[in-house]
């Protein structure tokens, strides 16, 4: 996990009640940004909180923060976001403080900031013509 | 005569909203009351004129039939023809219910609320759409797609045109095949700005051939009629395609070298060889006699003929199979199928491969453009079969060998390329090439367009769709899975039908099945009318129509007509409210606030309006909808035109220029002439479909056209002798003008419009005389039609055919529930897999049936 | 000055839109339909031409329909224009036996769409119209005296119809008579009608 390979990252956890999650990555040296995730659309019957707060080294990738959104919702989070070769699905767009991500491995951070708020849309298309 | 001194004598534009192609109005309004509807003449979309339905939406506006008030059921039983027992509630009351229900949905799972929509409220539905993406479902149809819409043609539209649907070049095209559309003649797209259009190149000398088994409205128009047998239009396309590849080597190398991935080179897998460093796929460059990656710069030439080893594999290029696989199919091949004669085939191929004048240049706005002044056109007609994606392929690839694609004269996308409004640069689209270099579409009304194909999910949705990502909207087999989510291991059961404006019970298929799958589900209608659909609603809500309601419309991206100008208009209504009829966009902003859903709801509206900055809905604050239309204008076409500004002017508008219309030539994108990503796409699906223990026929998942025949084909049965086929006509759209007595005036007289078109000598076979009425009944699902015969020497001996969506049995349609009011065809086509090309999800809508003489003639 | 229409069935797709418009138009009652579109059909299996004719009054240069009427409520504008003052109609019929044409029609009985249902339109709209005497299409008379065109005219989706001077040889509907061989319905019986076809 993490973008240099061999470094690994502590992040902390809450869910929506305040519960918090065991850590599962040793301490990095990286500063921290209070990240708040927010679900949108056709991905409420896998995600079962929104917002998610978090905490992440600001040295982060969005890729990061989606894969670590997956170790905690599973699989089928997974599987609504994903492609199978680990791009985002078409119908998956990624907001990092309003402006649209264009590509997975964008920083969360840029050094400067101490937080970051992440919005997840998953479209459904719910009619044709 | 009394005279009328008037105090208020007004002309509003605005825009009609009786079908999907969203004319101009101006509406006339005298004291209040609505007196006369025109085309607004600065609308480049209509052009100052209506076709019938337009100018009959008075009679509408104020049909005492409408819904009035909210109502609620009183009768738990449910059936087409048991009374619901309607009691007005107040709106507080549906309210209070409705979001009760969609509460405890979304917090049991969101999945079980589906979106009934249709396409002619092209304002409501997408907003609806935006309601239920935020609320968390992926289910949603549009009801037509079973009789009554497109749906392998959309697919098409996407992968070769870069939009949900095209039209002929109405300036410059000399040769139209049109297989059994109407377009120019009432139906199809931009109804009334093509009906012009195609009068003037009719006019200027265009050659029409029309391929119908009917001397419908579109073939009447036609300078040749073909009669053909219904569902092989596609075996006549690839019979077609030999005569022009094979016998006459008439193809527009060019095109195919530069434009399509023709070149590339296929490997004995059926799939593109790739180069080992990039993975892009390889073509062969016969100058430097070597395989190159197709967008090398060193490419000198491209081969599309040869073979050739690349790795020691046999390699030809995408072309050289085509042709090869082709071979069998010959005019003579395709003459039983067809009951069209080899030598017509063969005539009408040499003369559209003349006519295409491949090699030839026009000059418009000072470029040097392709000239292939010949389109081939297919709509529901044609599709609407088992065989609907290898039948659409064959048909599509007639356009593409020639070179006739989306250049001057030939068949253009509605509406593929927009450079944006010029002022603010907004509405800005292009066709863009993948990793492959195929063409992905810059702008599609669902969030993902069928290429590139999603990946296959299991189970995700209750209509197939999750799982066969080409379909590029609504699908076929919906009923079938709701009936029965277990058989498709889909893990939840649809319980809620948000249902807006559309008729399904009657325009999708067999209403009686229709009924067994939804009359389960907890449904609340928008509806202008207690129609048939409304029979299984638990609410109903008086709906505001188009004349009484306010939108952003004309966003449609098949509204605007492919030449000429773009043009975006305002509905905004004519009339005060009407008792208690709301616009359901109204109504979904406040079931929002209901369910504490404003957050998502507006970050979602920010997104799918395209609303900006400075414009974009706050969560703070709570917007009205005419807010959220302000806010979207302005955030389209500026700060000086907002709501107000396009209340006063009506419309806004732009020139078109050529390298939007004609935008081929101008792109580097290329479009598949082999479909290379068919086949693993099926392995994938039917990999998926075996792993749920479903069964799913994924054969027709190919990379090139072959003939398949559809059921009703195969059908050898001396009883069911013929077939049942549906048209449409100008004077109504699907079913839901059937109650509007001008249009009911004028269909009255023609013999057609309200009764079953059969072929002379097959009338006499049976004894059947002009305006006997006569029975129709179905093979497949066994249910019997009535009507009138109208009897013609223009319709194939083995066909009925039969108009609209007529036929209604709603008590509270006084007008179009009375007998003879037409037909209702859906009655005679069964639901069920058997019936949908699965690649497509489209529904298969010829039948075979027996036609006789009813015993009681009134 | 003698208007005239020109309707060019080539362009012509039988759509009704005419039809319809006329009876938005001029707020005509159930079963007054002042102009109607009729198909007709020739040839065989499978050479077969079906077309679409609209028809309305065809304000004849020599109407049969004026020199019957007993009342003189059938007369004729200087314009060509033939038209009916209703309060001098007495609904005797007359003339609709001697339209060769059959496009006049008796208002027998004032009903509404809805039967008991009047629309705010019908309301308004049936003001003008009466009951028990014949009406027909008058060239949208009220329309021309705004400078407008009929609104047949005005909204047809093919643009199939031109209106005009028929007078004036240099008029756009003389010229399409002339240049595409414009031709009357029922020419022999004399009665020079003012709407000319042009060929499908």
């Amino acid at each position: 996990m993490g973008r240099q390979g061999r470094l690994t990252l502590r992040v902390s956890m809450h869910n929506h009640n305040g519960m918090p999650f065991a850590p599962f990555l040793t301490i990095g040296k990286e500063s921290l940004m209070q990240v708040e995730v927010r679900f949108y659309g056709f991905v409420r019957d896998v995600v079962d909180t929104s917002p998610l707060a978090l905490q992440m080294p600001d040295c982060c990738t969005l890729r990061n923060l989606v894969d670590l959104l997956v170790q905690r919702y599973g699989e089928k989070l997974h599987e609504r976001l994903y492609t199978n070769a680990g791009e985002l699905e078409a119908n998956v767009r990624v907001f990092v403080e309003d402006a649209q991500a264009g590509s997975l491995e964008e920083l969360l951070g840029d050094g400067q900031k101490s937080s970051a708020e992440v919005k997840v849309f998953v479209l459904s298309a719910t009619a044709g013509g | 005569m009394a005279a009328n001194l008037a105090q208020e004598d007004r002309w509003i534009p605005t825009t009609c909203g009786v079908c999907y192609s969203v004319c101009a109005l101006q509406v006339h309004r005298v004291n209040g009351t609505v007196v006369k509807i025109e085309g607004n003449p600065d609308s480049a979309t209509n052009r100052g004129r209506l076709c019938p339905r337009g100018v009959s939406g008075i009679m509408t506006l104020y049909d005492p039939n409408r819904v009035n008030v909210p109502l609620k059921r009183t009768n738990p039983e449910k059936g087409l023809n048991t009374d619901p027992g309607w009691v007005q509630i107040t709106w507080e009351e549906a309210l209070d219910t409705i979001a009760a229900r969609l509460s405890k949905i979304r917090r049991e799972d969101p999945r079980k609320l589906l979106l009934t929509g249709t396409v002619t409220t092209q304002d409501e539905v997408p907003f609806a759409k935006i309601f239920a993406m935020t609320f968390g479902t992926p289910n949603g149809w549009n009801s037509g797609a079973g009789n009554h819409c497109g749906t392998a043609e959309h697919l098409f539209g996407a992968l070769l045109h870069a939009s949900w649907s095209k039209l002929p070049d109405p300036d410059h095209c000399r040769y139209l095949l049109n297989f059994g559309t109407g377009t120019g003649s009432g139906s199809y797209y931009c109804v009334t700005g093509m009906a012009q259009r195609i009068a003037e190149a009719r006019v200027r000398g265009m050659k029409h051939v029309a391929i119908d088994p009917f001397l419908g409205p579109g073939a009447e128009k036609a300078d040749e009629w073909i009669p053909i047998r219904p569902g092989t239009d596609g075996a006549f396309a690839l019979a077609m395609l030999n005569v022009l590849l094979n016998e006459l080597s008439i193809y527009d190398g060019d095109y195919l070298k530069h434009h399509t991935n023709a070149p590339y080179l296929i490997g004995d897998d059926g799939l593109y060889i790739r180069d080992a460093k990039q993975q892009l796929p390889l073509i062969w460059d016969p100058v430097d006699a070597g395989e190159k990656p197709f967008s090398d710069p060193t490419i000198k030439d491209f081969a599309l003929e040869g073979e050739y080893r690349v790795n020691g594999l046999r390699a030809r290029p995408a072309f050289t199979i085509l042709r090869e696989h082709l071979k069998p199919f010959t005019p003579e091949w395709a003459e039983p199928i067809t009951t069209v004669p080899a030598a017509t085939i063969r005539r009408i191929a040499n003369e559209f491969g003349q006519e295409a004048r491949i090699g030839s240049t026009i000059v418009l706005e000072g470029k040097v453009l392709p000239y292939r002044p010949v389109a081939v056109m297919y709509f529901k007609g044609a599709q609407g079969h088992k065989n609907a994606l290898l039948s659409s392929m064959a048909l599509e690839l007639l356009t593409e060998v020639v070179g006739a694609s989306n250049v001057p004269g030939g068949l253009l996308g509605m509406n593929s390329c927009s450079l944006g409004y010029p002022e603010t640069g907004q509405l800005k689209w292009t066709p863009k090439a993948d990793r492959d270099g195929l063409m992905v579409t810059g702008r599609w009304p669902n969030p993902s367009p069928p290429y590139p194909p999603r990946e296959v999910k299991g189970a995700e949705t209750i209509d197939l769709r999750g799982m066969i990502p080409t379909c590029p909207g609504s699908s076929g087999a919906l009923p079938v899975v709701m009936a029965d989510p277990e058989r498709f291991k889909v893990p939840y059961k649809i319980e809620m039908n948000l249902h807006v404006g559309s008729n399904y019970v009657m325009t999708f298929a067999n209403p009686k099945a229709i009924e067994e799958a939804f009359r389960n589900v907890f449904q609340v209608s928008f509806a202008l009318f207690l129609d048939e659909s409304t029979y299984l609603s638990d609410i109903v809500l008086p709906a505001a129509s188009y004349l009484e309601r306010l939108s952003h419309t004309a966003d449609w991206i098949s509204s605007n007509s492919p030449v000429g100008e773009w043009c975006y208009h305002v509905r905004q209504p004519v009339v005060g409210q009407i008792a208690e009829r709301r616009s359901a966009c109204d109504v979904l902003l406040e079931l929002v606030e209901r369910l504490g859903m404003r957050e998502e709801f507006y970050n979602f509206v920010n997104l799918m309006l395209e609303v900006k900055a400075p414009y974009t809905l706050e969560t703070d604050s709570r917007y009205s909808w005419e807010e959220i239309v302000d806010r979207r204008y302005k955030s389209l076409f500026g700060a000086e035109r907002g709501l107000e500004w396009f209340k006063e002017h009506g419309l806004v508008k732009w020139p078109k220029k050529a390298e939007e219309v004609y935008w081929k030539p101008f792109s580097h994108t290329r479009v598949p002439l082999y479909f290379e990503w068919f086949k693993p796409l099926g392995e994938k699906v039917r990999a998926m479909s075996e792993k749920l223990g479903i069964e799913l026929d994924t054969s027709a998942f190919q990379p090139l056209p072959e003939w398949r025949p559809c059921l009703s084909y195969k059908e050898n049965s001396r009883d069911h002798s013929l077939y049942a086929i549906y048209y449409k006509i100008p004077m109504q759209t699907f079913s839901g003008t059937y109650n509007n007595p001008w249009l009911d005036e004028v269909s009255k007289i023609d013999r057609f419009a309200y009764g079953v078109a059969i072929n002379t000598e097959t009338a006499r076979q049976r004894g059947i005389r002009e305006g006997d009425w006569i029975e129709i009944k179905s093979s497949p699902t066994g249910n019997t039609i009535r009507g009138q015969a109208a009897l013609t020497e223009g319709i194939h001996p083995e066909v009925v055919a039969i108009a609209g969506c007529g036929g209604h049995w709603s008590k509270y349609l006084s007008v179009a529930n009375q007998d003879g009011k037409g037909l209702c065809f859906e009655w005679l086509m069964p639901v069920g897999l058997d019936n949908v090309d699965i690649p497509s999800l489209t529904q298969d809508q010829c039948v075979r049936v027996t036609v006789s003489k009813a015993r009681a003639q009134p | 000055m003698r208007y005239g229409m020109v309707i060019d069935l080539k362009r012509c797709i039988g759509c009704t839109g005419c039809s319809v418009v006329c009876k938005a138009e001029n707020a005509t009652p159930p079963g007054v339909l002042w102009l109607r579109v009729i198909k007709h059909e020739s040839g065989k299996y499978p050479q077969v031409r079906r077309i679409s004719i609209p028809l309305q009054c065809m304000h004849c240069a020599e109407p049969p329909c004026l020199e019957v009427c007993p009342t003189g409520a059938t007369f004729q504008h200087p314009n060509g224009i033939v038209d009916i003052d209703a309060d001098k109609c007495v609904g005797c019929r007359y003339c609709m036996m001697a339209c060769p044409y059959d496009q006049r029609f008796f208002n027998a009985e004032m009903r509404y769409y809805f039967q008991e249902h009047p629309t705010p339109f019908e309301q308004v709209g049936y003001q003008r119209h009466q009951e028990g005497v014949v009406s027909k299409c008058n060239f949208c008379l009220p329309r021309l005296e705004k400078g407008l065109e009929p609104a047949c005219v005005a909204n047809c989706m093919t643009k199939a119809r031109t209106f005009g001077d028929l007078d004036n040889p240099l008029s756009e509907i003389s010229k399409l008579v002339r240049d595409r061989g414009g031709y009357q319905l029922y020419p022999e019986l004399g009665t020079n009608p003012s709407i000319y076809y042009l060929p499908a």
